[in-house]
Formats: C-alpha cells, sequence, structure tokens
C-alpha cells in the first residue's frame, strides 16, 4: 500500500492511500467533529460537520475527500467554523437543547462537538426552538428509539443494512418530517428488526438508547454461549454485576442473553426427593446422595448425556466420568438431537469429525450449498457470511421445503418434500458423474468406494429423484451444473438434514458431491456443519459420544481402550454404549436403570414425549444437572444447580474448530457449581482418582496429551484469540485424508423416506422450525426475549389455505396418528403446497407431540373447529 | 363546402383537457360525422401554450385561432367552417389591452414574438399518432444520424450546437455526451429527466405530452452516440396525460423499427422504458433520480463522488439529459449545428422554453431565443402585467431561483446573466409578481415548499430550511424580531455552503434575493408591524 505525506494543522503525518481525511486525522489523534461518520461504515456525508479547509480548495468534507500526498489541511478556520457552528445550532434548536434530562449524557458525541466549538442552548437562542415533543418508539423491551433525541445521522440505518443485511428500520418521511422508523408505519417491535442492538451500539447520540443501561467499569473477554459460531463476547461489568454485552456483529441472543443469569427462577441450592418432594439439601448430602446412588448400578444399567454447552473441560471430565468410575459407554452429548451424526458421518468419511475449512473462507466461495439450514435463525454469523459471500457474487444455491429470508440472495432454491434430500442430492451426483462434470483425477487418487458410489447413484435415475422429491429433473440438473461450474464450492448444512431418521445417510450424500467435485482439501470449499450448541463440536470431540474416546478415538479402536487404561489408571468397558436416542427403548425394556442428565430436556426435546415420559417414570435414578429446573426434572430424584457460562472458566471449540477461552467474570450465583466442580466432588465422594483438578489448565493439559487433534493448546495460547485444532490448520485434508489409507470414503447409499408419508387421511406434511432468533440455551429465561416472541401459528401455502378453506388468522386443530393440537393458520408463500409449517420459538415444541420418532416431520389433517 | 383540406386542431394538452376538450373533440366529430365533411380532418393536439385561453382550437391552413371554447361550441364552428366563410366571432381572440379581434394564431403578439424549435410540433400534430409526427419529418434525424454520421460526429455537432441542459444546470450537453461516450464500460444508459417539480413549471409535460416522439428520437440519437442501448424516462406519476402518451408513443415507435433492435438496419438496438416517480420533488436531482430508478428511497449523492456521466444508474455510464434538451436534439441533427447556433447569446445558445405565469395578462408556455430580456418576455409575449398593476418581481428558477425586480427587466434571459443576479434559468418557471405581492410572504411560501421537499439527509437543508421558514413564517405573523434579517441571511450561506445536493445549495435563493432586492418589506414587517402589500395579516 502506498504511503503518502501531508500536512494537517501545520504536521507532517503519513497515510495510507485510499483512506479519507478525516481517517487521516483520527488515526493521528486530531478530532474532526463528525457525526455520521463510523469507521464499519461507508462514508455517508449527511451530517455535513467535518468539513476542513484544504488548502488551494477551500471547506472540502473531510470524510469524503481521498487524502492525497501534499495536501495541506487545516481542521479549524473561521469559515469552517462558522459552518458547523450554524449546524450544531440548527441541531440545538431542534429538540437537542435538553442535555442534562437525555439518557446519553456524558457519552453523548453531539455533546462533545457543542464543548468543541463551544457552542450552547444560550448561543441557539437567537434561534426558532422546535415545539412540541415526538413520539418515542418503546415497544421495543431492550432498546427505545426516540426521534426527539435523533440527529438522523443514519448510522443505525447504514448499520442495519449495510452490516447486517436486515433493513428493519430506514429513513421514512421528508424533509423536517423525516425519522428513523421500521418501514410499514409498526412499532419497532412488530418489525423484521432482529433486536441485535448494533444500531444502538452505533447511535452516537440519544436516539437509540438500552432501556436498562449501567456504565460498565470493568470488560471481560469471553465467548457468547448460545451458536456455533463463537462470537466473541466482552462482557461490561459493574462492580459484581454484568451489566452489558459487545462485539464485533452480534446478534439478539449474544447481546441481551446472558441476562439469564440473573433470571429469578435459577435453582441455586442442591435439592432431593424426600416423600414425593424435592426440597433444599446441602451439597455435602447431595453429593453424597450421587455417590451412592451412582455406585449402586452396574455400567450398563447407567447412562450419562452431557449439554453441549459444557466447555471442553467438563465434557472431558463427564466422559471420563462415565468410562472410568461408572464403567459405562452409555455416553451422549446434547448434540445428539442436531448434529452429532454429521459429525460422525464426517469421521467415517475424512478420518477427522469436523468441518474442512474455516467459515471466514465463505466470503471467497463461487458457490455455496445450503441444504436444511434455517441459519440466520440458528447461525447468525454464518447466515451473514453466506449473505456477503451471495452479494459478492457467489451462486448460492438453497435445498429446503419452505423459503426463508435467504429468498433474495439465493440463485436456486430446490424444494424437495420434507425428507428426500437424500434422493435429490444422489440425483445430483448422478448427473455429475454421469455427465463427466466430476473431478476423476481427484476421485481416482484420493477416494475409495467410487465404483460402489456408481453403482448405487445407477438406483436414482431422475425421473425416480423427481418423482420422490417434487423437484423437476430440468432443476436437479441445473443445480449440479452450477455446482460443478462454480469452483471452489463450499457445503452446509443444519438441522433440516440431521434431524431426519435418516440424516446421517443424507450427511453422507453430501460428503460425495464435495469428494465428487474435489471440493475438499481447497481454500473456500469444503463441508460446514452449521452446529447449533455453542460447544457441540467440543463435546463430541472431548469423547461425549457413546462410540468414541476423545478424539474421535473408536470405542472398539484397536489398542484404543488400552491407551485410555494406562492413561486413567483403570479398566474400562469394552461395548460400544448407546445414544442419547436409543436410550429409551433400553429403559422401557429395563436395560438402563439410572440416568444422569447435565443440561438436558428430554421430555420437550424428544419426539414421542409420552413415551419418554413413560420412560422416566420407570427409571430408578435420574439425576438431574441444570440452572433452571424444567419438565424433566419434575421426574428427578436429585437435582444439581449448575452455573452459567459467565460463571466458569474454560474453553469452547466452534463450529470451524476454533478453541477459545470462556472467561469467569462473576461468582457463581447462589451456591451453583460449575458443572467441572460438581463432578470433581462427586468423582471424590466415589473415591475415583485423577478428577482433582485445581482449575481447567490441568484438565487441558490431560487433554492434549489423549486427544491427537488438541495436541499444542495450551491456555497462554489461547490468551491472545482462537487457536485451530489440529495444530492451528484452517484447510483439513491438503494432501491425505486422515484415514488409515489416507484417502476419503465415498457412500454408497439407498434411499430411505421419512417415518410418514402423507395419505389420504393425513394428507398435509407438518414441518417445524423456529421463527425468532430467541431461542436456545436459557434463551427463555429471557424476559425481553419472552416479550418479543412471536408464538406459535402453522403456515399454510394459499393454495393448501384454499383446498382446506382455512383463512388468515383462523384456529384449527392440527391431527397427526400421534396426537393433535390446536394453533392459529398463517397464510404465506413460504411453503410449498402440501407442507405445513409449525413455527414456534421457546423450548415447547407442540410438534414433538405430533411426531413418533422423526423430528422434524409427520403426516397431519387440518381440522376447522366447528 | 370549402375546397381544400382543413384541418382542426382541438388542443388536449392538461389545461384545455381540464376545460372541457374531450367533450369538445368528441361532439365536433360526431358533428363532423353528421356533415359528411370528408376533407376536414379532426386533429387531437398537444399544448398550444396559451393555457390561459383554453381550451383553444385551430382551424387550418389560415389558422383561425377559438378560444375559451365550450364543448357546446362544436356545432357553430363546424358550420361556420362547412359554410366556407367568416369563423365564429365570439370565439377568436380578442387582444386585453386593445379589445380588438386578432382572428389568426401568427397574429396575436402572444404567439408573434416567440420562436418556437422545441415546442414546434406542440399543438400541430397528434402526439398519439406516429405517422403525423413521420409527416412532420420526424425521425429523419435519426435515420440521418444512424446512416449518415459516425457517433463522434453526432457529439461533435451537438458541442459545436452550444446546446446547454435545459433542465436548469446549463452543464455543456455535448460535453457531458462525450464524457459518457468516453466512459469505458459494457453498459451505458441514457436517461430522460421529466420528473418536473417547480410549482408553477410546465413546460416538460407540455413536450411530453405535445411531442412525445421527439424525446423519443433525442434519445436514440443519444443513446447511438455514447453507446448505450438502454433508456428511461423519468416521468412524475402525476402526469396522468404525459405517461399514457409516452407509452403510446414507445410502443408506435418500437413498432415502426424506430425502438428495439437493429434500428433502421444500422444494427444498433435500443429500448426505452417509462419509470413512474413516486413525486418526490428531490428526485429532480440526478443522483436521487438514479437512486429511484435503482428501487432506493431517491436521495442525492454527496460531493465528492463520480459523475453520473462515469458512474450512474447501477454504476454504469449514464447520460442524464433534461426532456427539452434531448427534445432539441433532432432539430440540432436534422439542421445542423450552425442553424442552432444561430439562436441565443454568446454563451447560450439556442431557444429556452418558460411556463409563464402569476400576474401577467398572457399565462401560458412560450419559447424564446435565448437572450431575450425579461421586458420582452414579459410585457410583449405576456401582454404585461394583469388589471393595470404596476410589476413587482419576476420569479424564475423555482424553489430554487430567486426574485428580480424591475430594474433588472432589460438583463437577457440566459444561464450567466441569471446566475450573475442572483437568480437562476432553472427549469423555465417564471412566475410574474405585481404590486400586491409581499415578497416576504413569497419567501415563506416557497421555504415553505422547500421545507417538505428536501430529502431530509444533510442538516443543513432538512433543519436550515425550517429554520428559515419558521422565522418567515414569523415575521409575516408581525413575530419577526431584529436581527431576523440578518439571521436569515446567516443561515443562507450556511445552507447554501454546506449543503450536501444542488438543491440544498440553491434553496436559500428565494430569501436572498428578496432581502437584497427588496430588503425594506422585511423592514416594515419587523419593526413596523405592517405589510407594504397588505398581504400578510397581523
Amino acid at each position: 500500500m502506498e504511503r503518502i505525506d501531508l500536512l494537517l494543522d501545520g504536521k507532517q503525518v503519513t497515510a495510507r492511500s485510499g483512506m479519507t481525511i478525516l481517517e487521516v486525522a483520527l488515526e493521528n489523534k486530531v478530532y474532526i467533529p463528525h457525526l455520521c461518520h463510523h469507521p464499519e461504515l461507508k462514508p455517508a456525508g449527511v451530517c455535513r460537520l467535518c468539513y476542513v479547509e484544504l488548502e488551494g480548495k477551500g471547506p472540502v468534507l473531510s470524510c469524503r475527500t481521498p487524502a492525497k500526498a501534499g495536501m495541506v489541511i487545516k481542521t479549524r478556520s473561521p469559515l469552517v467554523d462558522e459552518i458547523r457552528s450554524g449546524l450544531v445550532e440548527l441541531l440545538i434548536a431542534d429538540r437537542h437543547d435538553d442535555c442534562p434530562s437525555c439518557a446519553k449524557k456524558g457519552r453523548c458525541e453531539l455533546q462533545k462537538i457543542m464543548g468543541y466549538l463551544r457552542v450552547d442552548k444560550k448561543k441557539a437562542r437567537r434561534l426558532r426552538f422546535a415545539e412540541g415533543a415526538l413520539e418515542p418508539d418503546t415497544s421495543n423491551p431492550f432498546f427505545n428509539l426516540d426521534p426527539n433525541k435523533c440527529v438522523l445521522c443514519g448510522r443505525c440505518v447504514r448499520t442495519c443494512s449495510e452490516l447486517l443485511r436486515i433493513n428493519a428500520i430506514a429513513v421514512v418521511g421528508r424533509g423536517y418530517r423525516s425519522k428513523v422508523a421500521p418501514l410499514g408505519a409498526k412499532p419497532i417491535a412488530q418489525s423484521s428488526c432482529e433486536s441485535c442492538g448494533e444500531c444502538v451500539e452505533r447511535c452516537p447520540v440519544g436516539g437509540l438508547v438500552y432501556k436498562e443501561y449501567k456504565r460498565p467499569e470493568k470488560h471481560v473477554l469471553t465467548v457468547c454461549p448460545y451458536c456455533s459460531g463463537g462470537c466473541r463476547l466482552t462482557l461490561g461489568l459493574q462492580k459484581t454485576e454484568i451489566v452489558s454485552a459487545q462485539g464485533e456483529r452480534l446478534c439478539a441472543r449474544g447481546r441481551f442473553g446472558w441476562r439469564y443469569i440473573y433470571a429469578p427462577d435459577r435453582v441455586t441450592a442442591p435439592l432431593a426427593r424426600t416423600e414425593g418432594r424435592l426440597v433444599e439439601v446441602s451439597w455435602e448430602d447431595a453429593i453424597r446422595l450421587a455417590a451412592t446412588h451412582f455406585a449402586r448400578y452396574r455400567g450398563e444399567e447407567i447412562a450419562v448425556v452431557v449439554s453441549a454447552k459444557c466447555t471442553n473441560e467438563e465434557a472431558y471430565l463427564f466422559q471420563k466420568f462415565a468410562r472410568s468410575v461408572l464403567k459405562t459407554n452409555n455416553i451422549d452429548n446434547t448434540a445428539r438431537l442436531s448434529h452429532a451424526v454429521s459429525l460422525e458421518a464426517l469421521w467415517e468419511a475424512t478420518g477427522i469429525g469436523a468441518a474442512t475449512n474455516s467459515l471466514e473462507e465463505l466470503e471467497d466461495a463461487a458457490c455455496i450449498l445450503m441444504v436444511g439450514a434455517n441459519a440466520a435463525r440458528t447461525h447468525p454469523a454464518a447466515a451473514r457470511k453466506v449473505k456477503e459471500a451471495a452479494e459478492k457474487g457467489s451462486r448460492l444455491i438453497i435445498v429446503d421445503p419452505v423459503e426463508n429470508d435467504f429468498r433474495r440472495f439465493a440463485h436456486l432454491w430446490l424444494k424437495p418434500y420434507p425428507g428426500t434430500d437424500l434422493a435429490l442430492l444422489m440425483g445430483i451426483a448422478g448427473v455429475i458423474v454421469e455427465e463427466g462434470l466430476l473431478d476423476l483425477g481427484f476421485v481416482e487418487e484420493r477416494c475409495e468406494n467410487f465404483e460402489e458410489l456408481r453403482e448405487s447413484l445407477a438406483d436414482f435415475p431422475l425421473g425416480r429423484v423427481e418423482r420422490l422429491t417434487g423437484v423437476p429433473r430440468e432443476m436437479v440438473a441445473e443445480a449440479a451444473h452450477v455446482f460443478t461450474r462454480s469452483k471452489p464450492a463450499a457445503v452446509l448444512w443444519s438441522t433440516g438434514v440431521t434431524q431426519y431418521l435418516h440424516g446421517k445417510d443424507t450427511v453422507c450424500a453430501l460428503i460425495n458431491l464435495a469428494l465428487l467435485t474435489a471440493n475438499m482439501g481447497g481454500p473456500s470449499a469444503g463441508l460446514h456443519p452449521l452446529l447449533e450448541q455453542s460447544n457441540a463440536q467440543g463435546a463430541c470431540d472431548m469423547g461425549c459420544l457413546p462410540g468414541f474416546y476423545p478424539g474421535y478415538q473408536p470405542v472398539l479402536g484397536r489398542g484404543v481402550r488400552e491407551k485410555f487404561e494406562a492413561a486413567w489408571k483403570t479398566e474400562l468397558n469394552p461395548d460400544p454404549g448407546l445414544a442419547f436416542t436409543e436410550l429409551w427403548d433400553a429403559i422401557l425394556d429395563g436395560r438402563i436403570k439410572a440416568l444422569y442428565l447435565i443440561g438436558a430436556n428430554p421430555l420437550t426435546e424428544l419426539p414421542g414425549g409420552q413415551r419418554v415420559l413413560e420412560c422416566l417414570e420407570r427409571l430408578e435414578l435420574l439425576v438431574f444437572q441444570d440452572l433452571f429446573l424444567n419438565e424433566t426434572a419434575g421426574h428427578a430424584n436429585l437435582v444439581l444447580p449448575a452455573a452459567g457460562f459467565a460463571e466458569k472458566d474454560g474453553t469452547y471449540t466452534t463450529a470451524d474448530r476454533r478453541v477459545q477461552r470462556l472467561r469467569k467474570a462473576i461468582e457463581p450465583v447462589g451456591q451453583s457449581l460449575p458443572d467441572g466442580e460438581i463432578i470433581r466432588r462427586i468423582a471424590a465422594a466415589m473415591g475415583a482418582t485423577g478428577f482433582d483438578f485445581a482449575d481447567p489448565t490441568g484438565i487441558m493439559e490431560e487433554i492434549t496429551s489423549l486427544v491427537p487433534g488438541y495436541g499444542g493448546i495450551a491456555y497462554e495460547k489461547l490468551a491472545g484469540g482462537a487457536v485451530v485444532w489440529p495444530a492451528g490448520t484452517t484447510v483439513l485434508h491438503k494432501q491425505a485424508f486422515h484415514r488409515p489409507t489416507g484417502k476419503a470414503k465415498l457412500f454408497p447409499l439407498d434411499y430411505q423416506g421419512p417415518e410418514e408419508r402423507p395419505d389420504v387421511e393425513f394428507p398435509l406434511v407438518l414441518v417445524t422450525r423456529r421463527n425468532a432468533p430467541y431461542y436456545g440455551t436459557c434463551a427463555h429465561k429471557v424476559d425481553g426475549f419472552r416479550k418479543l416472541a412471536p408464538g406459535e401459528y402453522l403456515e399454510v401455502s394459499p393454495k393448501d389455505a384454499g383446498d382446506f378453506g382455512l383463512g388468515d388468522g383462523e384456529e384449527v386443530k392440527v391431527i397427526s396418528r400421534q396426537g393433535e393440537f390446536r394453533i392459529a393458520v398463517k397464510v404465506t408463500e413460504d411453503p410449498p403446497p402440501g407442507v405445513v409449517v409449525l413455527n414456534y420459538n421457546l423450548p415447547q415444541n407442540p410438534g414433538k407431540a405430533l411426531m413418533r420418532r422423526e423430528m422434524r416431520a409427520c403426516a397431519v389433517r387440518i381440522e376447522r373447529l366447528l | 363546402m370549402p375546397k381544400g383540406e382543413i384541418t382542426i386542431l382541438v388542443c388536449q394538452g392538461t389545461g384545455c383537457v381540464s376545460g372541457g376538450s374531450t367533450e369538445l373533440y368528441s361532439l365536433l366529430e360526431a358533428e363532423l360525422a353528421g356533415a359528411g365533411a370528408g376533407n376536414v380532418r379532426l386533429k387531437r393536439t398537444g399544448c398550444h401554450g396559451f393555457c390561459q385561453q383554453g381550451p383553444t382550437v385551430v382551424i387550418g391552413p389560415e389558422r383561425v385561432f377559438y378560444v375559451k371554447v365550450e364543448p357546446g361550441d362544436a356545432k357553430e364552428i363546424v358550420a361556420a367552417i362547412l359554410a366556407g366563410g367568416k369563423p365564429v366571432q365570439r370565439l377568436l381572440y380578442r387582444d386585453p389591452v386593445t379589445g380588438s379581434i386578432i382572428p389568426h394564431y401568427h397574429d396575436i403578439p402572444f404567439y408573434r414574438e416567440q420562436e418556437r424549435v422545441i415546442l414546434r410540433n406542440c399543438g400541430n400534430i397528434d402526439p398519439e399518432d406516429v405517422d403525423d409526427y413521420l409527416a412532420a419529418g420526424g425521425y429523419r434525424a435519426l435515420t440521418r444520424a444512424l446512416k449518415e454520421m459516425t457517433r463522434e460526429e453526432i457529439i461533435e455537432e451537438v458541442k459545436r450546437s452550444g446546446l446547454r441542459g435545459l433542465g436548469g444546470a446549463g452543464f455543456s450537453a455535448g460535453r457531458k455526451w462525450e464524457a459518457c461516450y468516453r466512459a469505458s464500460g459494457d453498459e451505458k444508459f441514457v436517461i430522460c429527466n421529466g420528473d418536473e417539480g417547480d410549482p408553477g413549471a410546465f413546460q416538460d409535460r407540455s413536450v411530453m405530452e405535445g411531442d412525445p416522439h421527439s424525446i423519443l428520437e433525442g434519445m436514440a440519437i443519444a443513446g447511438y452516440a455514447i453507446g448505450a442501448n438502454k433508456g428511461y424516462i423519468y416521468v412524475r406519476a402525476e402526469y396522468p396525460l404525459a405517461v399514457p402518451r409516452l407509452k403510446t408513443a414507445v410502443k408506435q415507435a418500437g413498432e415502426r423499427g424506430f425502438l428495439g433492435r437493429n434500428i433502421l438496419g444500422s444494427g444498433f438496438d435500443f429500448d426505452i422504458e417509462i419509470f413512474q416517480g413516486a413525486g418526490a420533488f428531490v428526485c429532480g436531482e440526478s443522483t436521487a433520480l438514479v437512486r429511484s430508478i435503482e428501487g432506493y428511497r431517491g436521495l442525492p449523492r454527496p460531493l465528492p463522488r463520480p459523475r453520473t456521466s462515469e458512474a450512474g444508474l447501477w454504476g454504469k455510464p449514464t447520460l442524464l439529459n433534461n426532456v427539452k434538451t434531448l427534445a432539441s436534439v433532432p432539430h440540432i441533427v436534422l439542421q445542423g449545428a450552425d442553424w442552432f447556433a444561430a439562436r441565443g447569446t454568446e454563451r447560450s445558445k439556442g431557444t429556452a422554453v418558460f411556463s409563464l405565469t402569476g400576474k401577467v395578462v398572457n399565462c401560458g408556455l412560450i419559447e424564446v431565443p435565448m437572450g431575450a430580456s425579461l421586458r420582452k418576455i414579459i410585457f410583449e409575449i405576456g401582454g404585461g402585467i394583469q388589471g393595470n398593476k404596476a410589476f413587482k418581481a419576476v420569479q424564475t428558477g423555482g424553489p430554487s431561483g430567486g426574485c428580480l425586480p424591475a430594474e433588472m427587466l432589460d438583463i437577457p434571459v440566459d444561464f450567466d446573466s441569471l446566475t450573475s443576479a442572483g437568480s437562476i434559468m432553472g427549469s423555465g418557471g417564471m412566475v410574474i409578481l405585481d404590486e400586491n405581492t409581499c415578497m416576504v410572504d413569497l419567501a415563506r411560501y416557497f421555504l415553505d415548499f422547500t421545507q417538505r421537499e428536501s430529502c431530509g439527509q444533510c442538516i443543513p437543508c432538512r433543519l436550515g430550511t425550517r429554520q428559515m421558514f419558521t422565522i418567515l413564517d414569523d415575521i409575516t405573523k408581525g413575530q419577526g424580531r431584529p436581527g431576523d434579517i440578518e439571521l436569515l441571511v446567516e443561515l443562507g450561506g450556511i445552507i447554501a455552503r454546506g449543503s450536501l445536493c444542488g438543491l440544498g445549495k440553491t434553496v436559500p435563493n428565494p430569501v436572498l434575493t428578496t432581502i437584497r432586492y427588496f430588503r425594506a418589506e422585511y423592514e416594515a414587517h419587523i419593526y413596523e408591524h405592517r405589510c407594504p402589500a397588505g398581504v400578510c395579516q397581523m
């Protein structure tokens, strides 16, 4: 980059070419008044305050004038000061005359400018002051939009469009009636605003202010506990209380989601069931009870399910506890209900159970294939990157039966019938192989099983694919053509794939596509499961899986058990365990008698709730560990109160393998304890060794010695930011795959449809989706999120609404083979005919009651209420 | 029955239509059908310009001029034609000053002193009939351009003609064309700015309504010259006659091969789309207009920024010209730069079209060579001031323009003279004010307009115009304060220097010029609490 010298207020300064005069000045700590400029936003040039005197040219707008070599600039002159003093006086006269009562006082950039120019209310008196107050919009539970305090600099509007691509607010009206507002004259709470607060962060004045603002005195850098994007979170503290969260482009959950910590219904003390009631007990009693209870069961009789929000260190301890103390491989984590199959399939295919590339690289992908992902809701950081890539020209192919806000970014949108994605993907692979669009060199050199795959593709002629999926064969072929023409191509998927019974096969079909086209081992290509929970990757990495020790070392693998027996100095159970979803049959037939749940709520999370209820009633022992009591807790014998993400130290691993430090900001609330501390105490009470770590650093040392991928990770290295495993490698499989043969595995696949297909009695397919950005972890414990949640409704296509005589807003009865419930209808264009979408947001998903084993879809009929 | 063909031109401009000329046309048609007059041709035309006298009817070939015709007069008009004799006396134009009857169009002072180039076809051809345009020499310029001239020659001709942008800024059209031609880009656009929004201005509307093909022809020539294959006409949706007439013209031109693919076998493709604006005044500003077509809110882009000719619509080189500029082009191509440049002054060539309104005797649409004096326009063509009142001022250029007093009556009307007098040529609105007009009230009127129509983006224009309006409002209510005049001048300077776009930089003009030329009136309001014109109630 070219360096240029210029003279700023008589001082020689150096700038890089491409910088504006304002940027040069601010970088050199020379202040020029400004309101509309913000370093992350494109220059707007609307506040007109940043004029400077450019020698030979007169006043120029410094935010839009590029710095050039030899420029002689004065940031103040009588003329530019006259212009901006005049403008500031105009602002004062326009309702900016009452600083003392303003929520932003002391932090207001206009106030700073008034001081700089020595302009105040008294000086502005010669002007006519605006009369009457405008109506503020206080509908959002987190912030207020006050037109009286707004200077219309447009930072908020540009943040929403330029940085977030949400476009919830705009400047509406003309002339002096202009104001910032959501489109359509609705309160902001009813707009497309996602309450991320990024606009509030950038507002220079009191136009957008938090409802409950407390000035932070110190900050703690940690990681967001919601999705697996791993956004860095800076928690602001006032004394010992968390008062704010900041970061680069946070979503609502990142910004306000921490507030669940202070929810009044936290469990703050251990509870034990006595005479049918849960009563408070001391920690000593609770630990003793847990130890004696657990000691009563043989390994085969007990199972442990760990939250995918525990830290790596805690997850490691839990599986170590299950395996070495309880002697069972019945250890799983809650990502089983979302993405565990993704990681298992990736491990089978490539030898590493993780995304192959970083999300950062999506920016330069020429094509993005996104399957079954409502990414804007489940993984906002990835969603934004996909949108940015699409705007830069990346071809976005979306496979999803239901449309969402990616509509305007998609190049192709394929809508297979729910649960038939596998057939569609095999159809695409068939076209690629048949038309010779594959990278034969790559396949021959680096993959196994190609002939087997080719044979199984013969079962997917386009005619059959079209019949099974409802996607026209031309579109299937077009998708194959776009996907192979645009390289590098990245493949993304989420629970719309994995939560079907045969989701793992569909993941395999996606892996096939990436391998056939050699979209592997290079930048901006590869496979990306969009994991939902903050440490889903880490919980799997740490071996909270029934078939794998930490680091995806198989329970049945040669020498693996022996390795861990030596390390842990104890004998281990040789048999693989049961998955979270497989426990229930085993409970019903009496094989499993005791269950230890950490941050899991099977009663609402699993389909077939009635069967789960029976299981919970049948259990001899249920130990429940969480921050809050939930439906499942009602069946617990023992409740252990856990601490949240801000109350402990440790590490999280993002969906793209970045290991980051979670830092303790506050002491655990009440008597609650971090999960790691609880398990340490139980293990000690059971006389086990190998759990007595003073802090998580020691646990990480043990992890690095036993998990090959985590080798070399140490807390000192994490101090400066994230460390990518393995060994800092962002792009995996460059030369060889991590399998014994060094080659990747292609998967020949058979088609197995969803559990239920529509028929005469149940003619519609119901799918579920979360319609608000506010869910997960303990989002429903945040007051504001509950207020914003739009509630449940059933989206019906106009055609089905017509066929079944349903009106918009009408309450109907939805009936499946398993159950029924009442819900209001909303007629929209999102679902295709034949599909109805159950929208829900907070943890209860009424759709679960309608389903048998399938988690995402079932056949239903709709009856009108008479 | 008279011999030879007789044409009856019935004006169907907005003014005459509102006066009942549509019904008049139907009744004339019925009368003629009943009479079986085969050699009488009835024709709808665009605006004749003399709107104050509408509905107007011109009976050819002598061009007998009937004014204020009502539908009920149809029978009598037809009877007079069939009788082959005297026109209907009571419908003839009567000079408001002398009271004498002037039967023929070209003898009427309002028309006699004009020189019609851009408006040549307005009022004479049927705007919905491409054949009529062709009969009047239409599309010959395009034919010539495509078949006989290189792109460079066309640009050179436009440059040499001295044609300047008639939307108000007066930038050399030829230089703009050349810049677009030179700008590199795989795709270029031509945009015709028909977003006429000044209060009291209707000259662009009249051209769009009365001679739409001349605009299409000018755009096609421009497209060929700069290398564009797509044009847009940005027209206000509030022009309900202009929109369908432009659409009809585009359709007919396409059918005849003057638009579309491979025009006249030349290999040149050019399509035109009509884009209807939503009524924001600021969308007449070039960058706001471009953003509006792109589907965004019409907001001007601040300087420094690339010129529209380099990065305009969708970031592509774009030629943006006013309706009248483009309508002048066929004449220049056909009759040559010298012919065009023979009109006008040293630095402002050609003609200018004005909407003459206010307290002038003859209100209407006029066209004069550049450099004609205000006196000639107001007192000869305009017939002086209504009711023998005294002339006080003329406001030119709409809300961005200024007021010029009687001392200025002899300045030539061209881009530079008006600017140095503190006003602007603007898009051609000309409002005549008499002794009963209060200049403070007038300034208040314009600022009321701009405070509403400012796009609201930048602080100086949004809050400055509001502040100026509030002060002016106070003054007209007798609540002016000492120092207000100086404050207005200071605010005017801040707005002019600080604003983001051309609109903001000129909005103080109505205030600053009235203070400059009529300061005593302001002082009377503020210090003596009286309105010399007797308009303001205090």
